[in-house]
């Protein structure tokens, strides 16, 4: 389900716009580029140390308290266990960010394995992986989450794969381009002359001359593993209760709609706001990225 | 006749010096059907008889294009299978464990008869052979849980899927043209809308999307039905649902490709002959932009595929997402890859259907098919 957030789709070319505009946005921060930069901070604090912005329970429940609206005690109401849905979200942010990081990291590892191993080898080992590649390719990236989760069986650590794999094929046809590129031109020729070992030769100077687009690739593909991992958490193949995982949270509240829907509204607006904040963010980045690339 | 012929001959020369030039000192050398084709040395001599020539590397081209195209989807669908096999292989546990998980006291004799029954008797490569040929037949087994063949399970939920992916992608379509039309390259409010809606659009996820849908115009206000499939009605908010983020997507790709081709000076010329804005969008503009969003037929597709699982679960509906989850859920293994291979299928032939649209787009790809 990689969304548009891709940038090999919005085509080769970008927009003739006026130098000065370009240079502006290239450097200036946008407020919405800051705001959502600190949402991200805020999202990663809240991961790491959830006891900062709440000392709720996000497990344990008084079942007294169930489907209570918003008060002074439950910022967003409690669910149907009375358990506080503030403190659930929060300490549901770990999962989606580690899950988001955790699989775009997968997809660039294995990318950049695949892709420098097709990039650089030549003849037959570059048209077997590029093959395999175009035919992985052709494999849409739920179909690989399916049958990954399949092997595996539902749960946190599946997820992270099912949602993983599926990002290499695109990653690694993003590297091979660009190490196809490299290797062609002068100084890895001039290194191969001066007689550096390939393995030298690829980790220290293929492999670094390579990242850009992957790079951006991973970072733009965060949000869509989390809108990703949190569709298959909805649907019973992610992670299992009583995590509080925001897919999951969103999937058990789909029974109390009529008389708690705030139950089912949190946990999505918190989804929505934080894959708009790591997409601008992640967009930002690489317009800097690739603007302090081209004045090299 | 005779101008026209006179205009393209120097197009076809071009291209039997292309496609001459390429393939066709390995490929006449190995391949018997191409022995009767002329070599490159005698194509370039009867480079004066442009019209046959042409004809020959036309026809050569259509046919290597056509053969390549069914080795792809041969191979498409053969890796597919052979991932669901390893797949059925990787999982932890005998098959026969779960088939018989329901019955209580499996004596060895039963036990060997269902192996029997099922193949599980043979040797790994045989039942990996067994398999393949099924698949080739469209024979994927029988359901652990509904003991019927996968293929009946899969085709008897098509409908439903169907309607729901086709009026979807319609209303995407639809909007998406609408929304680029209206929006690219015109002032910095309409643009500044236009992006935030495709990031809200992309970035909404659809099951929280559905609800939200289910809770306003089913539950408070009662218009459309929540759930369920009866009459058009029980359409509408899924199709919403699933056409959101695809609107998302069309309509950045086509924006962003419009605003690009609007610089292009054919534009100017179009403007300076007088032809207005709306036509000049919607006739010339349009039609090139249109291109590079037909490369997100696999984006597309693979929204719908995992839309359609979240949405049929979501509004209760029967179809082939539903089917998935629930196979999943209850480790019904057979359609589990059914569906995976019978996917990839349909996904290769869509592919396939679109690749053959570019030059009917395009003028320019028309003719060399290398």
């Amino acid at each position: 389900m990689s969304l548009s957030l891709n940038p090999r789709l919005s085509g080769g070319r970008t927009p003739r716009v006026p130098r000065a505009e370009r240079v502006r946005s290239a450097h200036a921060l946008h407020p919405g580029v800051a705001l959502s930069a600190l949402v991200v901070l805020l999202l990663i604090v809240a991961a790491l140390w959830p006891g900062l912005f709440t000392n709720q329970d996000p497990i344990e429940g008084d079942p007294a308290s169930a489907f209570a609206g918003s008060s002074a005690a439950h910022i967003l109401g409690t669910d149907q266990l009375g358990r506080d849905l503030f403190s659930r979200i929060i300490h549901g942010t770990v999962y989606s960010l580690s899950l988001g990081v955790g699989a775009s990291l997968i997809g660039l590892i294995g990318g950049v394995i695949l892709g420098v191993l097709a990039g650089y080898s030549r003849g037959i080992w570059d048209r077997v992986i590029t093959r395999a590649l175009d035919v992985l390719l052709a494999f849409p990236e739920v179909l690989v989450a399916l049958l990954t989760i399949t092997i595996l069986g539902p749960g946190q650590w599946s997820l992270l794969w099912a949602v993983g794999l599926g990002r290499i094929p695109g990653a690694a046809r993003l590297v091979r381009t660009q190490v196809l590129q490299i290797r062609g031109s002068g100084f890895i020729r001039s290194g191969i002359a001066l007689g550096l070992s390939p393995t030298r030769l690829i980790l220290k100077h293929v492999v670094p001359n390579s990242l850009g687009p992957v790079l951006v690739h991973a970072v733009i593909g965060v949000g869509v593993c989390i809108i990703f991992g949190a569709a298959l958490s909805f649907l019973g193949l992610g992670a299992v209760p009583p995590t509080p995982e925001w897919g999951l949270m969103l999937s058990e509240a789909r029974q109390y709609l009529s008389i708690a829907p705030w139950i089912a509204i949190w946990p999505g607006v918190f989804i929505t706001l934080t894959v708009i904040s790591v997409t601008v963010t992640g967009r930002w980045l690489q317009q800097r990225f690739i603007s302090k690339r081209s004045s090299l | 006749m005779s101008t026209l012929d006179q205009t393209e001959a120097p197009e076809h020369l071009a291209e039997v010096t292309e496609t001459a030039a390429e393939p066709a000192g390995t490929e006449a050398a190995t391949d018997p059907q191409n022995a009767e084709v002329p070599s490159v040395a005698s194509l370039l001599a009867a480079a004066s008889q442009t019209e046959e020539v042409s004809r020959l590397t036309r026809i050569r081209g259509i046919a290597s294009y056509v053969g390549h195209r069914l080795l792809d989807i041969i191979l498409v669908l053969w890796a597919a299978a052979t991932l669901s096999f390893v797949a059925l292989q990787l999982i932890p546990g005998n098959p026969l464990d779960k088939m018989l998980s329901g019955m209580q006291e499996a004596t060895p004799e039963i036990r060997a008869q269902i192996a029997a029954h099922y193949g599980l008797d043979q040797p790994i490569i045989v039942q990996y052979l067994t398999y393949l040929g099924g698949v080739l037949r469209g024979d994927f087994g029988i359901s652990y849980q509904r003991a019927s063949p996968v293929t009946e399970v899969i085709l008897s939920e098509i409908r439903p899927t169907a309607e729901l992916t086709g009026w979807a992608i319609l209303v995407a379509i639809v909007v998406s043209v609408l929304l680029a039309l209206a929006t690219s390259g015109r002032r910095r409010g309409a643009r500044a809308f236009a992006q935030g809606f495709e990031l809200i659009a992309v970035s909404v996820p659809s099951f929280w999307l559905g609800i939200i849908l289910m809770t306003v115009f089913s539950f408070t206000l009662q218009w459309v039905p929540a759930f369920g499939t009866d009459g058009p009605g029980s359409l509408v908010l899924p199709v919403i649902t699933l056409a959101l983020p695809l609107i998302g997507v069309i309509t950045q790709v086509l924006r962003e490709r419009m605003e690009h081709v609007l610089h292009e000076p054919f534009v100017t010329t179009i403007r300076a002959r007088g032809l207005g804005e709306n036509r000049l969008r919607s006739r010339h503009v349009l039609r090139h932009a249109s291109l590079p969003a037909l490369t997100l037929t696999s984006v597309i597709f693979g929204s719908l595929l995992s839309g359609t699982a979240i949405i049929e679960t979501l509004f209760a509906r029967p179809g082939l997402g539903r089917v998935a989850v629930v196979a999943i859920q209850d480790r019904d293994y057979p359609v589990v890859l059914g569906f995976v291979v019978f996917a990839a299928l349909v996904f290769i032939i869509i592919n396939t259907i679109v690749d053959l649209l570019y030059p009917l787009l395009d003028p320019r790809l028309r003719g060399g098919h290398s």
